[in-house]
């Protein structure tokens, strides 16, 4: 019995004389064969070593230990032997007792006491010993539990845990539920304690699910859940959301989904919805990437039940212990890529007064640039939008996001989060199909005040959980900035106009956005009258308008003014309330070329459908033929049976072509064919209102509203062919003009107001207008242009034009549709050539002739059979050269008005003195005269060619410059 | 004879598992998820040795009633763990050596694509086909 007095010794503090008597208690045991015993002893003779090892004791925790304690004496009572018993004390007890190794012991140390190594070693037999007794499972747990912990002390985790892994398979049979509780968190402890986090998280897990065995009666969900919250560490597991915000998941998904799942249900059964909903919904955001289809709507669907309890929130959730559960957001649900802040539209947007602009660069710094300031501003703005917000309007904000999951996600009150300004966040409700791409959603919201407001996120509620998402927790999304500027309000100005609104929509180089498109088709020459209503739709008083106009550029060249306007009327009517509305009126005037091209006289000659006007080799050629083939079949409503054929097929022909304008192989024909381009014109302008009022015009900000007018011009009239013919006078001549009427109804031209010339749809008429000879010279040259920069080129065009609006003003031709009562101008501007503006011209040498001191001109002048008459050739030199010397032979005939001119007259007429007149020079403005006299020997009427003397004649001088007029003499009977 | 076969990143998580009863796979997560903690504690205690020096092949990690569970590590403090049925006696120390480093030369193809994002799970199908090759080699 000498381990009992070992034992006795031990619990006395007498660890010296105890390490004698265990040493003598192995030695007999041994041969005893008694291995229980035996394991005893050794046990008894490492505790003792322990203590005088670690007097510090082995146990880390008290609490532990006085849980150890407290479920070994009811092991107790199942102890097979008495002798165990001894098992149960604790080194960690006896060293609180106050036994110290005193210097005395040290030499008996030496003698008795085992080295650290052979402890192990001793509890390594003592252990082999104990399993070979079933029944001693328990004491062998204890001696390798404590082992472990002499090893922990070591810090030998690697045979410790060779012991833990040995103690795990040790087989307690009659262990109740509770206890195998304790053996498993104590096993978590101990690993622990080794440092094998992972192991330890596992048999706590182990313990947790114990608890709520289905075995046990009144299963501990609280205590199951605390243990589980207790594993998260071990897994790597936290639950903030935030930290899984970074990038992919890193971790054991299968693991801690599993976990989760866990953790859910035992806070349920704990009777805590809020905390399972935050858990679901964590788990929900945390693990979809890893969730299967079939799980995801398993969580979804039972989230939404759990909700439709207690809704989830954004707060934070304590825990009893301390633990704080943070908000989960569903930043996933659905998945938000792009966030963008919307700038108003084009119409309204608010424009910065350039004059403020400049006040406001000059008031910052006293130099012009500093690059300084520059950078700074660059800094500055790098994360602001370069547009403004303008308070009370509605602002967007655009979202780009997608839905992961594989059913239908509702998402419901969408809305803003932003700082800085009073926002006025308006809700938004969308359901996103199942795993859709990227969506659109805009989000809208209302500033209330000014300032600069900042974009910060988005709330949502999805599955009843209300989450409020941050952008910059957002991983993997794309935002081009948050923060804008929000400015005083402003008017708004809606425009309805008399046209109809059209689809076209101008050329998108155009820049400007255009916010309204309206369309009208006039004929060539046609004006029209445009009312433009202006209703201010805001809550601003309208102060301030500006309209401004833009031309696209077309090829076409316009005369006249394209739109005209008078705003004085309608800024008279300012401010506008709220509410009001305000007119006004543009005029449409489209005045086009009205000259036609060889190629259309060259379609007029042909009898038929033209190709003549394509290039030989063109590859539409054989694509184009049967089109226009085809087109007669469906005869246009304007062509007539009765019309010539060929002016049938023309108009049908074209009547095709405007029909077909909109589609894109028209579109690709046209550009095929230069001629038949001609058909249909369009005009395109912007007319650009800029207004302003209210506390956003004291800033100096107004708004931008576009119109744009699309403008569609039918031929009207053509000018096919213009020729002059001199008239009996000098100073007036015909103008002779082919008019062709290209519409499809039966048209009047006028001209001068005098002549009404009726044509039919496709008719070519030509139409005689005497006119008075223009003295273009007289136009004063605009004198800025004239020496700086207009070339001598852009000089002649400029005063082509200039003579062309002349000669129109004179000539003011007019047509009338008077089936559609509609009518127009026609311009001839287009068409005079340099031939015929010569012809039209006054000479720059203006001859008179004066018969009797009477200028002659169109009417004959009478005079006296017997009488002299004086012929008085008179030169007025206009050019800025002289002219002359000249020699002129005045010729008398006589028109019998068959065609017959009888030159032979020379027994009916004599001169008086010579019939051939000499003018000198004549300098630039001078005048010179020249006196003759004529005797009619006969009555009759005579006629008299003056005519120039071929080799005096300057050859450099226009032949029109020496147009004289012929002379018309009747010579009357002599009265008695 | 491999029943799983586990590929586990520098910061302890799962780059690959698979394991060949797909039914019980938690089972074997965990029990890849435990042997980390004995993966720590072995490499730590190689620590100080040099690194040249070091082998590669961590040995029998713990076993289990059914399994075994060996290691492996590479330079790059990549770890390779094989669940191994315990039954297979046949199954000797240097074979399940060799198997690593099929393994190991399999990780090091993954790692040359250049597609490949380190750091994201493996996806390649060549490394799968190789440890399907290696779980049903003698079952």
């Amino acid at each position: 019995m000498r381990k009992h007095v070992g034992d006795l010794c031990l619990q006395a503090g007498m660890l010296q004389d105890s390490l004698v008597h265990y040493h003598m208690s192995v030695e007999l045991l041994r041969s005893v064969n008694d291995f229980l015993w035996l394991g005893a002893a050794l046990e008894g003779l490492c505790s003792a070593s322990v203590i005088y090892h670690y007097p510090a004791g082995t146990g880390g925790k008290t609490g532990a230990r006085r849980c150890q304690g407290s479920s070994l004496p009811a092991e107790a009572a199942n102890r097979h032997r008495p002798g165990a018993q001894e098992v149960l004390i604790d080194p960690g007890a006896l060293t609180t007792n106050g036994i110290n190794p005193d210097t005395s012991a040290e030499i008996g140390r030496a003698k008795n006491c085992l080295s650290p190594e052979d402890i192990i070693d001793k509890y390594k037999e003592a252990i082999s010993y104990y399993s070979k007794y079933k029944n001693a499972g328990v004491i062998e747990l204890e001696a390798c539990v404590k082992a472990v912990r002499v090893l922990a002390i070591q810090k030998r985790s690697m045979e410790a845990s060779e012991f833990l892994q040995n103690a795990v398979y040790i087989n307690l049979r009659q262990l109740s539920e509770e206890e195998k509780i304790q053996r498993y968190s104590i096993l978590s402890e101990l690993y622990e304690l080794i440092g094998f986090h992972r192991k330890s998280a596992f048999f706590k897990r182990v313990a947790a699910m114990q608890c709520v065995a289905p075995s046990i009666s009144e299963p501990g969900w609280r205590a199951c859940y605390k243990l589980l919250l207790e594993t998260l560490p071990g897994y790597s597991l936290s639950l903030d959301p935030k930290d899984f915000n970074k990038g992919t998941h890193r971790g054991w998904a299968a693991v801690q989904m599993r976990l989760l799942h866990e953790l859910v249900y035992a806070s349920r059964r704990m009777g805590n919805p809020a905390l399972s909903v935050r858990h679901l919904s964590f788990l929900l955001q945390t693990m979809l990437d890893f969730l299967s289809d079939q799980e995801k709507k398993d969580v979804t669907q039972s989230l939404e039940n759990y909700t439709s309890k207690c809704p989830g929130t954004m707060e934070l959730i304590t825990l009893p212990d301390g633990l704080v559960l943070p908000p989960v957001p569903f930043t996933k649900l659905p998945i938000v890529r792009r966030v963008k802040l919307l700038n108003l539209p084009a119409s309204l947007r608010p424009q910065k007064m350039k004059s403020l602009l400049n006040q406001n660069v000059s008031t910052k710094s006293p130099f012009i640039y500093s690059p300084i300031i520059a950078h700074n501003r660059g800094e500055e703005r790098n994360k602001k939008i370069d547009f403004q917000w303008v308070q009370g309007d509605v602002c967007e904000v655009q979202l780009m996001v997608y839905n992961p999951m594989p059913f239908e996600l509702r998402v419901e009150n969408m809305g803003l989060l932003t700082s800085g300004v009073e926002f006025e966040s308006l809700p938004a409700a969308l359901s996103l199909p199942a795993e859709s791409g990227l969506y659109p959603v805009t989000l809208v919201g209302v500033p209330q005040t000014t300032g600069t407001i900042t974009v910060n996120g988005y709330h949502t509620t999805v599955f009843g959980v209300f989450s409020d998402c941050l952008l910059d927790n957002l991983p993997g999304i794309k935002t081009s900035g948050s923060t804008v500027e929000v400015i005083p309000a402003l008017p708004r100005l809606q425009i309805s106009t008399s046209l109809p609104r059209s689809a076209h929509s101008l050329q998108p180089s155009s820049g400007d956005e255009i916010s309204t498109n309206v369309s009208v088709q006039l004929y060539n020459g046609e004006t029209q009258q445009l009312v433009i209503k202006l209703e201010n739709i805001g809550m601003e008083p309208l102060e301030k308008l500006e309209v401004t106009s833009k031309i696209l550029t077309t090829k076409e060249k316009l005369y006249g003014d394209f739109l005209s306007w008078k705003l004085e009327e309608t800024v008279a009517q300012f401010p506008l309330q709220p509410g009001k509305v305000a007119t006004f009126i543009v005029n449409i005037k489209v005045k086009l070329d009205f000259s036609c091209q060889e190629n259309l006289l060259q379609d007029l000659s042909d009898d038929g459908i033209s190709v003549s006007g394509f290039p030989l080799c063109s590859p539409f050629r054989q694509v184009v033929r049967p089109r226009a083939e085809s087109k007669p079949v469906n005869p246009p409503e304007g062509s007539k049976p009765g019309d010539p054929s060929h002016v049938k097929n023309k108009a049908s022909l074209r009547h095709g072509d405007v029909s077909e304008m909109g589609t894109p192989a028209c579109v690709l024909r046209a550009s095929a064919q230069p001629p038949l381009r001609k058909t249909l014109h369009t005009l395109e302008a912007i007319l650009n209102f800029k207004y302003s009022g209210g506390p956003g015009h004291v800033e100096g900000y107004y708004r931008n509203l576009s119109l744009g007018l699309h403008v569609e011009v039918e031929p009207s009239v053509f000018f096919t062919r213009v020729s002059t013919l001199p008239a009996t006078s000098t100073r007036q001549c015909h103008l002779l003009l082919d008019v062709f009427n290209s519409t499809e109804h039966e048209l009047t031209v006028s001209a001068r107001s005098n002549e009404e010339l009726v044509l039919h749809a496709g008719e070519c008429q030509r139409m005689a207008i005497q006119v008075d000879k223009f003295n273009f010279e007289s136009f004063p040259a605009s004198p800025g242009e004239k020496g700086q920069f207009a070339s001598s080129e852009q000089l002649e065009e400029e005063r082509q034009e200039a003579r062309g609006l002349e000669i129109n003003s004179k000539l003011d031709v007019r047509w009338r549709i008077p089936s559609l009562k509609r009518t127009g101008e026609a311009s001839v501007e287009g068409l005079l050539n340099q031939l015929v503006l010569e012809h039209l011209q006054l000479a720059p040498l203006q001859w008179d002739v004066l018969v009797d001191g009477q200028p002659c001109d169109c009417e004959a002048a009478a005079c006296r059979v017997g009488d002299p008459v004086r012929l008085e050739v008179r030169l007025t030199n206009r050019s800025p050269r002289s002219v002359g010397p000249f020699a002129l032979t005045v010729v008398p005939f006589q028109d019998h008005q068959n065609g017959v001119h009888n030159y032979d007259l020379h027994n009916a007429v004599s001169f008086v003195g010579s019939s051939t007149f000499y003018l000198d020079a004549v300098q630039p403005l001078g005048q010179s005269a020249c006196l003759g006299a004529l005797l009619f020997l006969y009555t009759g009427d005579f006629f008299l060619h003056i005519r120039f003397h071929e080799d005096s004649r300057s050859k450099e001088l226009p032949p029109s410059w020496f147009c004289l007029p012929s002379v018309h003499v009747r010579a009357l009977e002599a009265q008695a | 004879m491999a029943v799983c076969v586990a590929v586990i990143a520098k910061e302890n998580y799962p780059l690959y598992i698979r394991s060949v009863p797909t039914e019980n796979e938690l089972k074997f997560h965990y029990m890849v998820h435990t042997s980390l903690d004995v993966v720590d504690e072995k490499i730590s205690a190689m620590g100080k040795a040099l690194v040249d020096q070091r082998e590669l092949y961590l040995g029998l990690l713990y076993p289990t009633e059914d399994y075994k569970v060996y290691g492996y590590v590479t330079n790059s403090r990549v770890k390779f763990v094989m669940v191994v049925d315990s039954s297979n006696t046949a199954l000797r120390d240097n074979e399940i050596r060799s198997m690593f480093r099929k393994l190991h030369s399999s990780y090091t193809d993954v790692m040359c694509n250049p597609f490949y994002n380190p750091g994201d799970r493996i996806q390649s199908r060549a490394f799968d086909s190789m440890v399907t090759s290696m779980m049903i080699q003698v079952c």
